[in-house]
């Protein structure tokens, strides 16, 4: 089928060659019959004119996210484009793992949250991409925005366009911004001194006797005896304060008629905070990531009427890491090994250890390291033909992608010998070994790689009869996707199509659709139907408010249609009968393995991708020259989302409960842009951009199990509520333990958390817990963007703001003692029988825990921030300085990036980044020369 | 002319692409003809069958049931096994919540009996060569072997819900989605026991007594019958004989039997376990050594199995129940002081006397292996004690020692696991072996038969001889019971050797159960040892002070599990078991 594809290119150039030549005899086309070029704005498989659009769409420029300096794009993208929820998994380089939602979540359980994401116009890899590249980032929101693509909508489309040359001549332009990164909140420990006190505290508490005595804790202040009273600060040992980034970017454009090119090469590097442990061991590497960004955009006029494109880009990316694929596990032994566990080395400088932990540092320096390589390539071929001969306004397009995905991984490893130390009867120091030493064994087996090819045909249509105009798409994709691994193939096949009449600049409607399959679904269910229509109303160009001084422009728009996302979860090809190899089982003297094959949950023969009905009303108005107005609201009502029948089947049936299209959910909210500028200034020029979204989502029906209390169940709630107890606070005595409910999971003593018993029975259990605070992702995402110019100098800040989520404190950063951890700072205001008035932190316990540290309101914080994501001043060098050194252009600038966040933390830790690799600030300055 | 050339042109465009097929590629599993109608796929789905027995190594969350009793405490604070031993577990939260699994496995069977008559045998039915024929009733042999195996591992799962839920509906058909429920009801304990041995019976004149090399393991005849003793043991035990602790409750068929006839009950069991140790063809007898008895190839070969859950090699039980102080361990099941109390002090070669640590050279010396005060040999091959000699070194469980409490994660008892626990493992390397875990064994039957022998015939000499052989098996030897003992006195003897012969294999809770001691017995605080080291001087002793580790619940409601809350929510007509 692959062949197929690309014979059909081949054939179609040649067909398009042949028409042209015959074509050429005509008449050559009129001039345009479109309006005077206005703003265009990206749309499915298209571009409209900003006053058509009747869809809810928004954009961002490549140079107005150029501002945060981070090797990831979409952490360009937090708050700037409305409607779209931005959420890091992670802040090292390379594995950011950075999701994105348009108009947040709007289904559950098992459902894909994943939006389209399409390069221009083709799914593939945009977190490598850098803004110097890309010319917009467009969010096509609601349904009639999205209708084109179908069951791949519901989830929202992003699109991303590169950059292409435009005629003029040559532009050089040379770029490069080096700074350093540091920790933005380093997780607070205790030092040995006060954790041993505690220590001692929590095991009297226990009822048992103090571990540590006053010499001991004299050794621990004083610092006298660093081997057996050691005060190890592990995030100090393992980690650097700084390190550096840096970029180069070099790019070439400009064309003529015949020929236009975009061209560009673009390096970062990012070190990684972790200390240069390549440079002191030969087990090691430093960490680091690079990645070479590479882009050629060529249009070629081949005759008149037919146009050749060519777009290709790519990335290549090295990430070197001496602590594992990732870095999560010497994070994690950071913050569980206690201050005084044992030192960084023994008195006879070996690695020191004891008999749980190795140590984090000796880890990363001695066990070996992780080297990757990924390549991707994206590649797209595509012709435009004219067919003015046929009919005026039609043209005809085709193009053929490739999407290529490779990454080989290195992992090299050993074991290492440590010792732990203690002392002997007479006081001498006994090592005992732990590990042993062995040669650095490489496996390179490890490799991922996915490609997918795509192939589209375009019949365009646009033209104006006086005062209507008409234009329209229509087009036909098929894309087939493979993975490496035990991954599925995935096909889609699709005809799509869109018209947009006008009249008189006035009154627009548009209809558009796709009829769409997929080979995930049975026969019968394959294919669906996904249409949309929208109206738009331009008052202002109304004759009542033609010559009014207030509104420039003034457009009312609705819409309303049907997408699916087919991003169902679960098993691929559900319809039919699994029947899994199951466990193995062993027969005979010998143990010979025995495959055991069972019967899967039964076949939903019917499955089929979940729908949406969304609507969508707003308007745009431009007042008095200088404010911009933008307002959206919808409604969304998500169905068939694919839902375990718990509700109804007893587990005495004996099957494993098949996921049923059964679910339902419903999501709202809004969007708004308020802008001031004063673009047409010659001296000052200014802006500020204010914009707000906001959605409220809710499970309408789940067929959850059933509960003995309403407030138990999720369905009516938000997607992904979580669920826990309410703290009242710490029982002060035993009389208030003997006079409040019973609970149940351990026996209470003064000081532990105290719960509301939700259902009056008197026993807090799990019947207690109740829908508490937000989820992760925020309701509410707020930008404020502010820029002037003046003279040479320029300046720019973008703030966000977010708020409805609540995040919750555990893990060993603030559980004291847990899971044999260590104790945070948090501990310091632990609830004694002095202290109970004032205490905001449960009683001490060397024990696990079973009360004080379940989900409950006292560990969860609100979750609203305001991050400085970016600021940057510059100045540009006036013309006559610059063109003196042969240049046309030459800025100069410094930058700031995530340099502070307001929040609810109490500085413990980021508001986003729970643990692990810690948030980074950027601190950078570079320039910015374009030459003759 | 010419437009026409474009307008085809421009079709054959849509038609050169229009050909795309929008099937799946590669498929990757088997469908329903396949996996019903090839033998060789029947037999992996009957292999399916034995893979819900269940394994006690790692059971509960990573705990062994021994930590639910008073044989162990688990070390691990958050395992969901602690809340059997602070009472907070109940109906919405069960660690032990089998009912699921169970009726999957129970599902599971049905489905084998319902398709497996559908394997395509053609290819040697047709076939009149005498090879081929004979291939073809060997297959055909075979699959009516399975479906008996079947019914015997279905009746084990029934069993092994039974005890723990009562009474439950007796299901034997496959159901399916859709399938109408609403009219199940719960079967009355008598109807579960009636099934359960009925299913025995007839599984028992199909299986083999014994099977080929290349299929040792599977359920014989002895498994079978064996199953049907454990039952009716526990069919004329007392818990399933007396209501009485229900206070009242409406529903005593669901978790007892009607008022009958003790005798009749205690004597069909212990015919029930004669039959099993007099089972001709087999080779059962009590393996000569203890220790390896549970540990490698020994654990699934020796001829004392009657019943294994198998498994494959690693080294999973190791990681979770080597002390702390070898590399990679967790400590993980640690006995009690109360089972090593349990173990006797063999005074000589025909004297053994209850441990007493009043008793100043009991209490000096409490793990002698020689002397007076040694104690009883199954002691130190069960249960690792302070300064015996593991992996190479001595383990230290004083104060201050590389194993005792104060390193974190280290026993919280004084004590560590031997029992099952492969000493020869190493963690760093990653070595395994073969884990298997007894589910039956001849011992057990043994005193299966004794205790029932004891309440209707007691005096009959079978009571002291099984009892004596157990005692004195090669490597054991420990004194015979004395002679002369009343009934009551031998009921002791008899529940006293299984608390030590059968120490940390998941019995312990079920018997307490049965024998209704549970609530005095689980209920009392699990005892550990301090031990403190006189430092300076060389060989001196130890210094012992026993400990509470953990104080204990058990609620008389607890003798049964409450059925699911879910369950009991979507089935309205049915009854939640006693004082849930």
């Amino acid at each position: 089928m692959r062949f197929i594809y690309n014979r059909s290119v081949l054939l179609i150039f040649a067909i398009s060659l042949c028409l042209s030549v015959f074509s050429n005899a005509q008449t050559p086309p009129k001039d345009s019959t479109n309006f005077k070029k206005k703003p265009a704005v990206n749309i499915a498989y298209g571009i409209q004119p900003d006053w058509m659009v009747t869809g809810a769409v928004s954009n961002v420029k490549g140079s107005d996210i150029q501002s945060p300096f981070t090797p990831n794009f979409p952490g360009r993208l937090y708050g700037r484009i409305p409607g779209l929820s931005v959420y890091p998994g992670g802040s090292e380089a390379g594995n950011e793992n950075t999701s994105v939602f348009s108009r947040g979540i709007n289904t559950f359980g098992v459902g894909g949250t994943g939006m389209l994401i399409l390069v221009d116009g083709i799914q593939a890899n945009y977190a490598d991409l850098v803004p110097e590249e890309v010319e917009s980032v467009t969010l096509l929101k609601d349904a009639s925005a999205t209708a084109m693509y179908g069951s791949r909508a519901a989830n929202g489309v992003l699109l991303i366009t590169t950059k292409r040359g435009e005629e003029g001549k040559l532009k050089v332009v040379f770029s490069t911004q080096q700074g350093f990164q540091s920790a933005n909140r380093l997780p607070q420990f205790l030092g040995s001194h006060d954790y041993a006190n505690l220590y001692n505290e929590a095991l009297i508490n226990d009822g048992k006797a103090p571990l540590y005595t006053a010499t001991d804790l004299d050794s621990y202040k004083n610092g006298d005896d660093p081997y057996f009273h050691p005060d190890v600060n592990w995030h100090k040992q393992v980690l650097r304060s700084t390190a550096p980034i840096s970029n180069y970017n070099l790019s070439f454009s400009g064309g003529n008629n015949a020929v236009r090119y975009f061209v560009l090469l673009n390096e970062i590097r990012s070190n990684s905070l972790f200390r240069k442990t390549g440079d002191e061991s030969p087990f090691s590497t430093n960490g680091n990531y690079q990645r070479l960004n590479f882009r050629s955009n060529i249009d070629i006029n081949i005759t008149k009427r037919l146009t050749a494109n060519l777009t290709m880009g790519g990335t290549v990316v090295d990430k070197a890491n001496p602590a594992g694929n990732t870095t999560d596990g010497v994070f994690n032994t950071m913050s569980i090994i206690s201050p005084n566990a044992f030192p960084v080395y023994n008195e006879n400088k070996t690695l020191s250890r004891n008999s749980l932990y190795s140590s984090p540092l000796g880890n990363i320096l001695n066990s070996g390291f992780y080297t990757s390589n990924g390549r991707t390539l994206l590649a797209t071929m595509g012709f435009t033909e004219q067919l003015d001969m046929l009919t005026q306004g039609l043209s005809i397009t085709a193009r053929m992608s490739f999407n290529s995905y490779f990454l080989s991984q290195s992992n090299k490893s050993r074991t290492y010998q440590s010792f732990a130390i203690s002392k002997d009867l007479t006081g001498n120091t006994v090592y005992t070994p732990y590990g042993i030493n062995s040669s650095l064994v490489g496996s390179e087996g490890a490799s991922d790689q996915n490609r997918s090819f795509t192939f589209q045909t375009l019949l365009n249509y646009d033209r104006t009869f006086g005062a209507n105009s008409l234009s329209g798409v229509l087009m036909y994709n098929a894309d087939d996707y493979t993975i490496s691994g035990n991954n599925f193939p995935s096909k889609h096949l699709n005809v799509s199509g869109r018209s947009t009449y006008a009249y008189n600049q006035k009154y627009i409607g548009e209809f558009s659709f796709s009829y769409m399959g997929s080979e995930n679904f049975s026969k019968n269910e394959r294919f669906g139907f996904f249409p949309a229509a929208s109206l738009g109303w331009i008052i202002s160009n109304e004759d009542f408010l033609k010559d009014n001084s207030l509104f420039n422009f003034l457009k009312l728009r609705g819409s309303y249609g049907l997408i699916g996302n087919e991003k169902i979860g679960g098993t691929a090809f559900m319809f039919e009968q699994y029947y899994p190899y199951s466990n193995n089982y062993y027969f005979g003297t010998g143990n010979t393995t025995f495959n055991s094959i069972v019967q899967g949950s039964p076949a939903n023969i019917n499955v089929t991708w979940e729908k949406e009905k969304s609507a969508n009303i707003g308007f745009e108005a431009s007042l008095l020259n200088h404010v911009d107005i933008s307002v959206d609201i919808f409604n969304r009502d998500r169905y068939d989302i694919l839902i375990q029948p718990n509700l109804t089947d007893p587990d005495f049936m004996g099957y494993n409960k098949p996921y049923l299209n059964q679910g339902k959910a419903n999501n709202r909210g809004f969007e708004a842009t308020l802008r001031l500028h004063n673009d047409d200034s010659k001296v000052l020029k200014f802006f500020i951009e204010a914009s707000v979204s906001y959605f409220k989502n809710k499970i309408v029906f789940n067929s959850e199990a059933l509960q003995l209390y309403n407030y138990l169940y999720q369905t009516g709630q938000q997607i992904g509520q979580p669920f826990g107890l309410v703290a009242l606070g710490f029982f002060n005595d035993q009389d208030d333990i003997d006079a409040s409910p019973k609970q149940i999971w351990t026996a209470v003593k003064p000081g532990d958390v105290k719960y509301k018993d939700q259902n009056g029975d008197n026993i807090i259990d799990q019947n207690d817990y109740y829908p508490i605070g937000n989820t992760l992702l925020p309701n509410l995402t707020a930008g404020l963007h502010a820029g002037l110019q003046y003279k040479g100098f320029d300046f720019d800040m973008f703030f966000q703001g977010v708020t409805g989520r609540s995040v919750t404190f555990d893990g060993y950063y603030f559980q004291a003692f847990q899971n044999n951890g260590k104790a945070g700072t948090i501990a310091i205001n632990r609830w004694t029988s002095e202290t109970a008035t004032t205490a905001t932190y449960p009683r001490l316990s060397t024990l696990n825990d079973a009360n004080n540290f379940r989900y409950s309101t006292l560990w969860q914080y609100d979750g609203s921030f305001i991050k400085l994501r970016s600021i940057e001043f510059g100045y540009t060098f006036p013309e006559k300085l610059s063109s003196a050194i042969k240049m046309e252009d030459l800025r100069i600038f410094i930058n700031g990036t995530n340099l502070f966040s307001l929040d609810h933390m109490h500085g413990y830790r980021d508001p986003e980044i729970a643990s692990g690799y810690p948030a980074v600030k950027t601190f950078s300055a570079g320039l910015r020369v374009q030459f003759k | 002319m010419k437009k026409n050339i474009y307008i085809l042109g421009v079709l054959s465009l849509f038609l050169l692409v229009a050909c795309e097929k929008l099937d799946r590629e590669i498929i990757t599993t088997l469908d329903k003809n396949e996996v019903n109608k090839v033998f060789s796929y029947t037999a992996n789905r009957a292999t399916a069958m034995y893979t819900a027995l269940p394994s006690g190594f790692l059971e509960i969350d990573g705990a062994m049931m021994a930590s639910a009793s008073d044989e162990a405490e688990h070390t691990l604070e958050t395992s969901a096994v602690q809340q059997f031993n602070i009472g907070s577990w109940n109906a919405v939260s069960n660690p032990d919540n089998v009912w699921a699994k169970y009726f999957t496995a129970i599902r599971n069977v049905n489905l084998f009996l319902a398709t497996s008559d559908s394997v395509n045998l053609d290819a040697y039915r047709l076939d009149p060569t005498t090879s081929q024929q004979l291939i073809y009733k060997n297959r055909l042999a075979e699959i009516k072997r399975w479906k008996y195996e079947g019914r015997f591992l279905r009746a084990f799962y029934y069993f092994e819900l039974v005890k723990r839920y009562g009474g439950i509906p007796i299901i034997i058909a496959p159901l399916t989605l859709g399938d109408n429920y609403s009219g199940t009801t719960r079967n009355n304990l008598e109807e579960c026991v009636n099934f359960i041995k009925a299913e025995c019976d007839s599984a028992a004149s199909v299986l083999p007594v014994k099977y080929a090399d290349t299929d040792l393991g599977r359920a014989t005849k002895g498994a079978a019958l064996a199953l049907k003793a454990k039952v009716l043991l526990y069919a004329a035990s007392d818990l399933w004989n007396d209501p009485s602790w229900t206070s009242g409750y409406s529903y005593p068929e669901l978790i007892s039997l009607p008022a009958g006839d003790r005798i009749a009950r205690w004597t069909a069991a212990a015919l029930a376990a004669k039959a099993v140790i007099d089972l001709p063809g087999t080779t059962y007898g009590l393996y000569t050594n203890y220790r390896n008895l549970f540990i490698t190839a020994q654990g699934f070969q020796s001829m004392e199995h009657i019943l294994v859950a198998r498994a494959g090699a690693s080294n999973s039980f190791e990681t979770a129940n080597y002390s702390v102080g070898f590399d990679n361990g967790r400590s993980g099941t640690t006995p009690s002081q109360n089972i090593v109390d349990a173990y006797e002090v063999k005074v000589n070669a025909t004297t053994a006397i209850p441990f007493d640590w009043n008793n100043p050279k009991h209490a000096a010396s409490p793990y002698a292996t020689t002397g007076d005060t040694a104690r009883d040999p199954r002691m130190l091959l069960n249960i690792i004690v302070n300064n015996s000699s593991y992996k190479g070194r001595n383990v230290e469980l004083w104060t201050g020692g590389k194993d005792a409490k104060g390193v974190a994660l280290a026993s919280k008892t004084g004590y560590y696991l031997k029992k099952y626990v492969d000493e020869s493992i190493n963690l760093l390397t990653g070595t395994t072996s073969v884990h298997s875990w007894d589910l039956i064994r001849l011992a057990d039957v043994y005193l299966w038969y004794v205790e029932a022998l004891n309440e209707y015939n007691p005096g009959h000499p079978d009571i002291k001889f099984y009892i004596d052989r157990i005692r004195t098996r090669a490597g054991v030897i420990m004194p015979a019971v004395p002679v002369g003992l009343i009934q009551a006195q031998m009921r002791n003897v008899i529940r006293h050797e299984r608390q030590v012969e059968l120490a940390f294999e998941s019995h312990r809770i079920w018997d307490l159960r049965r024998w209704m001691l549970a609530p005095s017995v689980l209920a009392t605080p699990l005892k550990g040892i301090e031990i403190h080291r006189q430092t300076g001087i060389p060989k001196v002793p130890f210094t012992y002070a026993v400990i509470n580790v953990e104080n204990r619940v058990f609620e008389t409601k607890m003798y049964f599990y409450p059925i699911p809350q879910q369950e009991l929510l979507k089935m309205p007509s049915w009854e939640q078991n006693p004082l849930w």
